[in-house]
């Protein structure tokens, strides 16, 4: 598994580029991108898809319950049902991602 | 639920929470997924704090088959964008089945469904369909018979328009005083509802009798009409008394939601009584017998009492503690579903697994999360039992 340019962007760098752009105060934009998250999980709990422009589509999906078998041992496992937040990235970002070598 | 939230409806949502303008809000949304979008798609690492990890992830090129035209592609490696959830998020979201654990399964067995309690609620909600079914069903035959009803009684116009009217009453009077005065039914008849109905069920037998004498004198064919009418008052009688049942059905959400709620043997106590009724029709066919045995049945049914009863089972990891956590927000309080359920429970440190525990209302011990006072009573009987257990 290869990462190109192995360059992370933490949170607080993000923070910073938020400040730079918005004009803003650290604490200000903190808050505002919790209460971003906290809203986009929230609305996710209640099964709704949220779709952001020019990034994707936040879904919800409901996932099966399933026997896998541990290979080593030869256990079988039952994994219960659950539900996950999935992330459709928009197609021009799989695309530009796609080319990218 | 299920519905597709857009940037405007986002937008306002973060205004209402962070309490400030919409354009503020919708700036703050435009830039941030302007940085997200620059970042993810120049192949970087992004991270959020409270929502998780873009990553572009690497796929190594395979080969695939056209299904249409069964022509074998090869498709080049290329990056794919993965997003891992935070695990509060993850958490969050699969909260409803957060009960669920892994569980290992013995060599050979069959498949168990460890979402029996689902199942389980499932069964009981199609049960209870079917049987409200079969009310709808009984209620649904009037408009069928109901013409020939008409053409009998076309003497007696009024009284079979105010019909609707009485069946309204009927209901209401039931459902406000719950139990109808069925000697002053039969005493007084001009102030009683029920009356109204004998008196229109008995007037076709008087009026087909008529034109019988008149096309011949034989007292057969007059005995025959007597009949008739009886029969025809007999099942305008019934017909009422399923319109009224449909129209407690109809009207009252309250009663309906009551049916649907409670658990199923009132609904078939309730088909089970009507068809009873019925039968006492057949067998006496006797006009004033019926409408008291219908009165006497219809508040029996609505007298029960409704008390919602909430229940859990005992799974893997699932014990007394949980469970009181889980309803009452407090774990000290597993002291009261014990005395709860201390006929079923012999140890409260071994429950075995698939026990289903009858979880009291909070207010029938007095339970309060933000009662301190509550929380140590809890825990003092926590302790006595404790002790009775060493010995």
């Amino acid at each position: 598994m290869l990462i190109f340019n192995c360059y992370k962007v933490e949170h607080k760098e993000l923070v910073k580029k938020l400040q730079l752009r918005l004009d803003k105060s650290r604490e200000e934009i903190e808050s505002m991108l919790d209460v971003f998250c906290d809203t986009v999980v929230e609305r996710c709990t209640q099964m709704d898809s949220i779709m952001l422009q020019g990034l994707g589509t936040f879904e919800v999906r409901k996932k099966m319950e399933r026997i896998s078998v541990n290979p080593a041992t030869g256990k079988r496992m039952l994994i219960p049902p659950k539900i996950v937040l999935v992330f459709k990235p928009n197609n021009a970002i799989k695309n530009q991602l796609k080319t990218r070598k | 639920m299920n519905k597709k939230i857009t940037m405007p409806e986002l937008v306002e949502l973060l205004a209402q929470k962070q309490n400030c303008t919409k354009r503020e809000a919708e700036n703050f949304v435009r830039e941030l997924l302007a940085i997200m979008t620059e970042t993810i798609s120049s192949g970087e690492v992004l991270r959020i704090s409270g929502l998780g990890v873009f990553k572009p992830v690497w796929v190594e090129e395979r080969a695939s088959v056209n299904v249409q035209s069964g022509e074998r592609t090869i498709i080049p490696g290329h990056y794919k964008l993965t997003f891992t959830p935070a695990k509060a998020v993850r958490e969050a979201v699969n909260e409803p089945f957060a009960c669920f654990c892994v569980e290992e399964l013995p060599d050979n067995a069959p498949i168990v469904s460890e979402s029996s309690d689902i199942d389980e609620m499932g069964d009981n909600n199609t049960e209870e369909e079917i049987e409200v079914a079969v009310v709808e069903e009984l209620s649904a035959e009037p408009p069928l018979v109901k013409p020939v009803e008409t053409e009998q009684l076309h003497i007696t116009p009024d009284s079979l328009q105010t019909e609707p009217n009485e069946e309204q009453e009927i209901a209401h009077s039931t459902e406000e005083t719950e139990i109808v005065p069925v000697e002053d039914a039969q005493v007084i008849p001009e102030t009683k509802i029920e009356e109204d109905v004998v008196v229109e069920d008995t007037t076709p037998s008087v009026t087909a009798e008529e034109p019988a004498t008149q096309e011949a004198d034989k007292e057969k064919n007059t005995s025959k009409a007597y009949l008739k009418g009886v029969w025809i008052g007999v099942v305008a009688t019934v017909i009422v008394f399923v319109a009224a049942i449909a129209l407690l059905l109809v009207c009252v959400p309250t009663f309906r939601n009551y049916l649907l709620h409670n658990s199923g043997h009132s609904d078939s106590l309730l088909v089970d009584k009507s068809s009873q009724v019925i039968e006492e029709v057949v067998v006496e066919e006797c006009d004033t017998v019926e409408t008291i045995a219908i009165d006497s049945v219809v508040p029996v049914t609505i007298e029960q009492p409704v008390v919602p009863v909430v229940v859990d089972t005992i799974r893997r990891g699932v014990f007394l503690t949980n469970m009181s956590y889980k309803h009452y927000g407090h774990k000290a309080f597993w002291v009261y579903i014990y005395e709860e359920n201390s006929n079923i429970i012999a140890n409260p440190d071994n429950v075995p697994v698939g026990t289903v525990i009858v979880i009291p209302p909070a207010q029938k011990y007095g339970i309060d999360v933000n009662d301190t006072t509550a929380i140590n009573v809890a825990l003092e009987k926590a302790a006595v039992i404790k002790q009775r257990m060493r010995k």
